[in-house]
């Protein structure tokens, strides 16, 4: 059986900066409280035309589970590590709080949990998906902005969109090759 | 001599230094007592802040230090013999503040230690570091062995193994910010280049300032041979600082024509930025401009002229890391990290960090005074 592959596909025309995603995300996480302290974000665009005519469009973003991890490659300890499926992991016990992947992090993704004592990130949750249900923030979102799959398989959700519909990634030119598509 | 003037001075700089490791000492407790978070003024976007960089000044005037002693025994220069031993003792106490300040950066400095040899990352320049800086304190350790005993075999060999294990300290600490692609400010081969000369300008202008103290704790006039010294390394550091400048140049130059997105905003920061001040007046002015205009003519460039050019290149030496680290940082990697209005992110040292790095520098001169007391008692003794 071929390994899983997960990814997550965004479109982001659907999103109304609500939050549910990050509050959800908060809570099923035990993320501290903090400006700091995030998991996943709604990045608001800059507004577009003159008033009356307005529009904005709002880009939710979190850990992108590259393909080709820079914070996975400068951890001195390990403590960043990459599942078989993709997911990016941090290994509490091992982190010694250099920051380095921090500073390593394209997309400002990690953040120092004072409360664990180590970097954390969104890892997809990944307790909640090996149990086959969807992470917090795709499950909570009202106009399901997200959809989470596995891209090895055909058949899944997530490549059906990907095949269908022209998609970006953020930093391309990073050449990280992360596993969040937006659809253009 | 005067020993009692000569015991007295050193007391003197003891006791400063003293406060120095006392407010450093303070500034520890504060840290446990609050957390690092609360302590210290880094945030999510802005991981490093000056405890980084300072402690990079430490390392980096401990591998200059290091590096020219080494190249001293490998070209078996004899007469600075005294001096590379200073230099060596200087260099230890160097990265004794520097560890104190790694120290305290780190969350978990522990596990470092542990994780390092159970779990090493061999991608990681970091993990790489704790390696490269064991070996330049053996081969430190061996050449001041060697010194102290007046043993002169084996000093040309160890002065060649001292300039590679240095080189290499140097390179891999350039390389911790130069692999970052996403940190175009530092992506670049400049950051080992700048490192390796930063080097040897900081350990140049120590080494005049070590003379010169020695000077003033005789209470004596400076004598030829050293006066020679005084002059040598007057013009090194003259060759050294118009590197630094044409470097520096090159890199501004680069920014500004083609702007390459990140990196030209992170240029900008220090041309008119949040941190020109430090740029403009500190790094420029103080630490290369009026070292370079003493250093330039004969007439100026006398024993005196050297010890104030070196105290300068060392000051600006000091900023020129720091606004490094923290320029690299201020363009953010998201607009979510940024208040409303705002292009840049924004960042000043805590009252904590600050404690912090006066306690480092008084840690390095605190061991240092303390090293050259025991040196002057075993030279009583035997």
């Amino acid at each position: 059986m071929k390994t899983k592959r997960f990814a997550i596909v965004l479109d982001t025309r659907k999103c109304i900066d609500c939050k549910a995603c990050t509050v959800a995300c908060k809570a099923e996480n035990s993320v501290p409280l903090g400006r700091d302290n995030h998991r996943n974000w709604v990045t608001e665009e800059q507004l577009r035309g003159k008033f009356p005519n307005l529009g904005q469009s709002f880009t939710p973003g979190q850990c992108m589970q590259c393909g080709n991890t820079p914070c996975n490659r400068v951890c001195p300890t390990k403590a960043t590590g990459v599942n078989a499926d993709g997911i990016v992991t941090v290994q509490p016990k091992k982190c010694i709080g250099c920051k380095y992947c921090m500073t390593a992090c394209p997309y400002n993704a990690r953040y120092y949990n004072d409360e664990i004592g180590a970097v954390d990130k969104c890892t997809f949750c990944a307790h909640r998906v090996y149990e086959g249900r969807l992470p917090a923030c795709v499950d909570t979102c009202p106009t399901k902005v997200r959809v989470f799959g596995d891209l090895n398989d055909p058949n899944s959700e997530v490549s059906k969109l990907l095949a269908r519909h022209p998609h970006r990634v953020i930093k391309p030119e990073m050449g990280t090759k992360p596993f969040l598509f937006y659809l253009i | 001599m005067n020993v009692a003037a000569r015991q007295q001075k050193d007391n003197m700089l003891l006791g400063m230094s003293g406060v120095g490791v006392i407010a450093g000492l303070l500034a520890a407790a504060a840290t446990f007592a609050q957390g690092h978070s609360h302590a210290f003024n880094v945030t999510r976007e802005i991981p490093w802040g000056v405890l980084v960089s300072a402690y990079e000044f430490l390392m980096i005037l401990a591998a200059g230090l290091a590096l020219l002693v080494s190249v001293g025994l490998s070209l078996k220069l004899e007469q600075y013999a005294e001096l590379s031993r200073k230099a060596l003792v200087f260099a230890l106490a160097s990265m004794a503040g520097g560890f104190f300040l790694i120290f305290m950066e780190l969350d978990h400095p522990v596990r470092m230690l542990l994780f390092a040899v159970t779990s090493p990352n061999i991608t990681s320049p970091l993990w790489w570091m704790g390696l490269f800086y064991g070996g330049m304190i053996a081969v430190i350790l061996v050449q001041l062995f060697l010194l102290v005993r007046g043993v002169t075999l084996f000093r040309r060999v160890m002065g060649m193994a001292g300039v590679v294990a240095t080189l290499m300290v140097l390179a891999n600490m350039g390389s911790v910010l130069a692999l970052l692609e996403n940190r175009p400010f530092w992506s670049e081969a400049f950051v080992p280049v700048h490192f390796l000369i930063s080097a040897l300008i900081t350990a140049t202008s120590l080494g005049a300032l070590l003379v010169f103290w020695e000077r003033l704790r005789m209470e004596s006039s400076v004598p030829l041979p050293e006066r020679e010294f005084m002059v040598r390394a007057g013009r090194f550091l003259f060759f050294l600082l118009s590197a630094l400048a044409f470097l520096i140049a090159g890199k501004l130059g680069s920014g500004l024509y083609a702007q390459p997105p990140g990196e030209f905003s992170a240029l900008m920061t220090l041309l008119n930025g949040p941190l020109s001040l430090n740029f403009w007046l500190l790094e420029i002015l103080v630490g290369l401009v009026l070292p370079l205009a003493i250093l330039c003519n004969q007439w100026t460039r006398t024993p005196t002229g050297v010890v104030i050019a070196a105290a300068l290149a060392l000051i600006g030496s000091f900023f020129m890391r720091y606004d490094l680290v923290i320029a690299g940082q201020l363009v953010p990697m998201r607009e979510g990290g940024l208040e409303k209005g705002e292009q840049l992110l924004s960042y000043f040292p805590s009252v904590v960090e600050f404690g912090l790095v006066v306690g480092s520098l008084g840690i390095c001169l605190f061991l240092f005074i303390l090293a050259e007391k025991f040196f002057a008692g075993r030279r009583k003794t035997s």
